[in-house]
């Protein structure tokens, strides 16, 4: 007989890890204090990398089976609690249209000075509004945050963009910050790589997107919104003869034009024009004053990087006031605005607009996938 | 009798009759026990397989098996043969060359697919219910030792299921891992990660 009571017991190495592996993230903190070598497991960078990927895979497999509409994110400060402090709450949208709490995670008071300018697969990304080199990875999960200190610009007018995105090849998350002057010089653009914890600097030029000079100038401003969408961020970059979105590859960390709506924004007297998610598919939304209401055009690329394919659909929002604020959309296309009724859900088909049922938010995001992961946790503080 | 020439040409490896065209291959375990167990499933043990490959062996010596029980094969037969018959479900062309494949696949085969993951979440939640953690570690060693790899993904995802709203020492016994921190170091981390340790079921 060859089976000892020791071999009935003790599970090899590989296949703890694999079980570890397959544990929630609160799980795994908690069992950090299981032993120094299981400590070590849950820490190694590794290990970190494949359970994001494991994460990330059982949600793909889970698209196809439709449980949910997706997640709406959003912050709200707590008057219940004391001292009151922002928190990240997360519900899931169910598809009878309510709405199920799933988190609700304390944000530090320092973020209280700061925008959250972007989120990707469980990590966000801050920006301090007053000194805008600084910008924070928190991951929410694990209640774990990373202070980055970018380059400092002495001109106070300087104005910064920034964009989170996922380099799928490397599991690796980046960041682009686009840096314009009320000048008019050229933007500086760094680029932060946190499997390095290095910033770089690049230079954007219409030669390099183009292949030859096409004497626009250089890119002096660019849209506040940036946004991440398979697999490259987008932002609108500004010359002083042509508008374009500009894309930036997370994989290649290579630059693109992609052409804008052909006379989007001619003739209309525009409030503000962004880039959005528009049911997968890359969308201009351009707000216009009209005669008593704001008007929306919902400009969609139906086939992303293809020029031609630019469609426009229209809105027309009714209980709309100034002060309304546009936070993207879900992924059933519907605008996610604050207005002075509140956080609601503006369906651009039916018009309709729908009070979310939620408390107040200062900020909302919505994503389709309510990932954790342990990043930052061997990097982090 | 090299195996390569008498594969079965039935696609469907599960015969209706038992023992009628099947070639079976004899495994011996550790505890003395036989099993005829039909090809097909034989060869999603990884290390059968191999030996039958490496060997121009006859198939009809038993391979012996010295660091599995019969308890533990048995179940390991039963779950092997269920995700055969599951797989079949799901046409041909579709397993292995998926981006090309979703191409071109039909209604029918989508809804095959379906079909075929609703009858595995079911098989799966009833085959391990009454286990033990015991009886699962030593299925999971057996797993491991037959290298059967989509048995022993699963026996993983069903053990993390289990464990991960028990406690520190829960996990401890589970895994057979003495804990080396002083109560100091492991006092610090419960409070640093004080929110970890909130509803965690009772030992």
């Amino acid at each position: 007989m060859k089976t000892t009571t020791t071999m009935r017991e003790l599970l090899p190495d590989d296949v703890v890890e694999d079980i570890l592996g397959h544990l929630p993230v609160k799980s795994l903190t908690r069992f950090r204090c299981v032993s120094k070598s299981c400590e070590s497991i849950i820490t190694d960078h590794t290990f970190v990398t494949k359970h994001l990927k494991l994460n990330l895979n059982q949600f793909e497999s889970l698209m196809s089976t439709n449980t949910n509409s997706g997640y709406l994110l959003y912050t709200t400060k707590d008057k219940n609690s004391s001292p009151s402090s922002k928190q990240l709450c997360t519900v899931v949208c169910n598809n009878d249209r309510t709405l199920s709490q799933v988190s609700r995670f304390e944000m530090p008071s320092f973020f209280d000075k700061c925008d959250i300018v972007g989120f990707c697969n469980g990590l966000f990304c801050l920006a301090d509004y007053d000194l805008s080199h600084i910008i924070y990875l928190w991951n929410p999960s694990i209640r774990m945050f990373k202070k980055l200190l970018a380059t400092i610009f002495t001109d106070k007018y300087a104005k910064s963009v920034i964009g989170l995105a996922y380099n799928s090849q490397n599991n690796d998350f980046k960041i682009l910050r686009l840096v314009s002057f009320l000048g008019g010089q050229e933007v500086e653009a760094e680029i932060y790589s946190l499997s390095t914890d290095s910033w770089r600097k690049v230079v954007i030029s219409m030669e390099s997107l183009r292949g030859y000079e096409p004497k626009f100038g250089t890119i002096a401003d660019t849209d506040p919104t940036c946004i991440f969408l398979n697999g490259a961020l987008h932002t609108v970059a500004i010359t002083s003869r042509h508008h374009f979105i500009l894309s930036f590859d997370a994989n290649d960390e290579s630059f693109r034009e992609i052409m804008l709506p052909p006379n989007h924004l001619d003739g209309v007297p525009v409030n503000f024009a962004e880039l959005a998610v528009f049911k997968g598919c890359l969308a201009v939304f351009v707000f216009v004053h009209g005669r008593r209401d704001i008007l929306c055009h919902i400009w969609v690329m139906e086939e992303y990087g293809v020029a031609e394919s630019w469609t426009r659909k229209y809105l027309v929002a009714r209980n709309w006031v100034s002060g309304g604020y546009f936070f993207g959309c879900t992924d059933n296309g519907e605008l996610l605005i604050k207005n002075s009724t509140g956080p609601v859900s503006i369906d651009p088909e039916s018009q309709n607009q729908n009070i979310l049922a939620i408390e107040d938010a200062d900020w909302m995001g919505f994503t389709a996938n309510s990932m954790e992961s342990l990043i930052l946790l061997d990097g982090g503080k | 009798m090299a195996n390569g020439e008498n594969q079965n040409p039935n696609p469907n490896p599960i015969e209706a009759t038992p023992g009628a065209a099947a070639r079976t291959i004899t495994l011996k375990t550790a505890d003395g026990e036989i099993f005829e167990v039909e090809e097909a499933v034989a060869m999603e043990f990884g290390t059968v397989k191999s030996f039958f490959e490496d060997d121009a062996v006859s198939a009809t010596k038993p391979m012996p098996l010295p660091n599995v029980s019969g308890s533990a094969l048995s179940r390991v037969i039963t779950y092997c043969r269920r995700s055969l018959e599951i797989r079949s479900m799901i046409p041909p062309a579709t397993s292995e060359d998926a981006t090309a494949a979703e191409a071109v696949q039909g209604e029918g085969d989508l809804e095959a697919e379906k079909a075929a993951k609703q009858e595995r979440k079911e098989f799966e939640a009833e085959f391990l219910k009454d286990e033990s953690n015991e009886d699962v570690k030593e299925l999971i060693l057996a797993a491991n030792y037959l290298n059967i790899k989509e048995l022993l993904d699963f026996l993983c995802r069903s053990v993390a299921l289990r464990i991960q709203n028990k406690s520190v020492e829960y996990a401890r016994k589970f895994f057979g891992i003495e804990g080396d921190y002083t109560p100091e170091e492991e006092a610090q981390i419960r409070q640093e990660y004080a929110w970890a340790f909130e509803g965690v079921d009772e030992d």
